[in-house]
């Protein structure tokens, strides 16, 4: 069965020349023109704001519900699970539908198009993640802690940030590093919620999809480029983080 | 001093009722019984981990039936200890001070003051990961211990243990609450942990309290047929034949035995039952009883033998060089020292 290990090297090779295949394509010429071009700094600067925001919104909503979901029995609470679950299981693009139809034709809030249909974009399609990862990480969490602490003296909410939280930090980080990484490269929910609008509404994988539009492939590997190097950054980071805790 | 009254509690088809007992202040109890009795339910009963549907539960006088765990002064020691992973040994030590002690100096006294009483002083700095077994049972005891709780909750503090280590943990437990006169209620299966360090026994059983009292009462004498099998009790029944001020005759199948203790007051030709620890029986000598040997093994340094004593099966330990003198289904004389023997009327 030692013949099973070519099955990982076929893999990674797969996609290290899948992954290296951008290389060819970046701008060489003018590289500093194109990433100092207006639309790239705009697409880059509206990604990595929105991303934040959308990051910070998503783990203070998913700490406290994954917690409640984690310790709590109530009614209904299998079907809010899967609820919660659900989007993580059909095409941004549905969820993108979805807000436009929540909010431009039953609330008649005008908000499409806008750089809050991108952050709430963001926000559902990174919330189930988030709120998936802290579920489990909360349920491996012997509630006895919690218990032992109380009894040293410790309220409710005081065990929360002094234990739990702390015990959670693994889980913390993976949810951050998720939310993060979803929110950055969500694509689909904002090209429907937010439309792609030319330096407008336009993020980076938004910026890709307009750019192969008009042809220019250099900028939309640029963009793409970019993207995958923020994503290693963040997985780097993140097993860098964990693995010193070992 | 804790007093338990009439504790009521109801979770899925497990119903626990009837719950009344009482500890003095300084005294080491220990709730006994086997797995699924309702022990720790008690024990989050207790707590205040759990809210009962009836009863109440008194500590130091106060009605504590209410309210929330950090106000009930009570620490709890888990049998896998749960340090906090995220502390090192002084932070978890420190933990329950910190809360309580402003200055952050009294807290270091108190911890350094805790962990050389402990034994554990080396290990302040480090990381509760290394620790072995015993040395992270020292290190949730001094946790506990650091409040000055007016309890202190031990639920199965022992059972993950070696038994080398059992004993000395169980030595060291008994010595520290004893020295600081801690109010102590400790959950187990383990008959031994009661033998070792009980002052009051709380035997439950289904959700009910079977039988409770002194270390005593209940391992020498215990009424309920479910304590006499599971504290391994032997009793056989007979009339007393003769009272003196210090001893009764009782006869036992046509042989007569003395009795130092009574546990009621009893009359000549009152039937009565005659109860006594396999702990206590001895070969040969007076006050003997004929029996016939049924079967015998040998448990590290004791033979325990079943015996059939006039028509009732009668545990035995006997010091292991008693092996030889048994035989399989042959006869022996069997003796209890008269001070060793309970009898109580029918």
């Amino acid at each position: 069965m030692r013949w099973l290990k070519l099955f990982p090297y076929a893999v990674g090779i797969t996609f290290f020349l899948l992954f290296g295949s951008i290389l060819l394509f970046l701008p060489y010429g003018g590289f500093f023109k194109e990433l100092l071009s207006e639309e790239f700094l705009y697409a880059l600067r509206l990604t990595v704001f929105t991303a934040l925001i959308s990051t910070a919104v998503v783990l203070s909503v998913s700490i406290p519900t994954a917690y409640g979901l984690a310790r709590f029995d109530f009614p209904l609470k299998g079907l809010i699970k899967v609820l919660i679950d659900l989007p993580m299981f059909f095409p941004e693009l549905l969820m993108g539908l979805l807000l436009l139809l929540f909010f431009s034709n039953l609330l008649k809030v005008q908000i499409a198009f806008t750089t809050t249909a991108v952050v709430l974009a963001e926000i559902f399609v990174s919330l189930p993640f988030a709120v998936k990862i802290l579920y489990t990480t909360f349920v491996g969490i012997d509630k006895r802690y919690e218990l032992v602490a109380r009894s040293l003296g410790y309220k409710p909410i005081e065990v929360f940030f002094k234990v739990v939280l702390p015990m959670a930090k693994d889980g913390l980080l993976a949810a951050l590093v998720v939310a993060f990484a979803r929110s950055f490269g969500a694509f689909g929910a904002v090209l429907i919620f937010a439309g792609g609008v030319y330096m407008k509404t336009e993020t980076l994988p938004v910026g890709i999809f307009l750019n192969i539009s008009y042809g220019n492939i250099e900028r939309a590997s640029l963009m793409g480029f970019l993207l995958m190097v923020v994503s290693f950054l963040t997985l780097f980071t993140f097993e860098r983080l964990t693995s010193r805790r070992g | 001093m804790l007093r338990v009254e009439n504790l009521y509690y109801r979770i899925g088809n497990f119903t626990l009722k009837n719950i009344s007992f009482s500890l003095e202040r300084g005294e080491y109890g220990v709730i006994l019984g086997p797995s699924g009795s309702g022990k720790t339910t008690l024990f989050e009963l207790i707590a205040g981990f759990r809210t009962p549907l009836r009863g109440k539960i008194y500590l130091e006088g106060k009605d504590i039936t209410n309210l929330p765990p950090e106000e009930r002064d009570i620490s709890v020691l888990y049998q896998d200890y749960l340090l906090f992973p995220h502390l090192n040994v002084f932070e978890n030590i420190a933990f329950g001070l910190r809360k309580r002690l402003k200055d952050p100096k009294e807290v270091e006294k108190r911890v350094l003051f805790l962990a050389e009483e402990l034994g554990i002083g080396h290990l302040l700095g480090r990381d509760n990961e290394n620790l072995s077994g015993g040395e992270r049972q020292r290190v949730a005891l001094a946790r506990a211990l650091a409040v000055k709780p007016k309890l202190l909750l031990l639920d199965e503090p022992f059972s993950a243990l070696d038994p080398q280590n059992r004993e000395r943990l169980r030595r060291f437990v008994k010595d520290i609450t004893t020295r600081w006169g801690i109010t102590t209620l400790h959950i187990s299966h383990d008959v031994a942990d009661a033998e070792n360090l009980a002052d009051k026994v709380i035997l439950i059983k289904d959700g009910e309290i079977r039988e409770w009292g002194s270390f005593e009462r209940v391992f020498f004498t215990p009424k309920d047929p479910f304590a006499v099998e599971f504290l391994e009790v032997n009793f056989l029944d007979g009339v007393v034949v003769d009272l003196s001020p210090n001893f009764a005759v009782v006869e036992v199948c046509g042989n007569p035995l003395k009795v130092s203790n009574a546990v009621s007051p009893i009359s000549k030709g009152d039937r009565v039952r005659v109860y006594f620890r396999p702990e206590v029986v001895r070969l040969g000598g007076e006050n003997n009883l004929p029996c016939s040997v049924r079967e015998f093994f040998r448990d590290r340094f004791f033979v325990k033998a079943l015996l059939n004593c006039c028509g009732r099966e009668i545990k035995a330990y006997f010091p292991f060089e008693f092996e030889k003198k048994l035989s399989r289904k042959g006869e022996v004389e069997i003796s209890i020292p008269p001070e060793f023997l309970f009898i109580r009327p029918l």
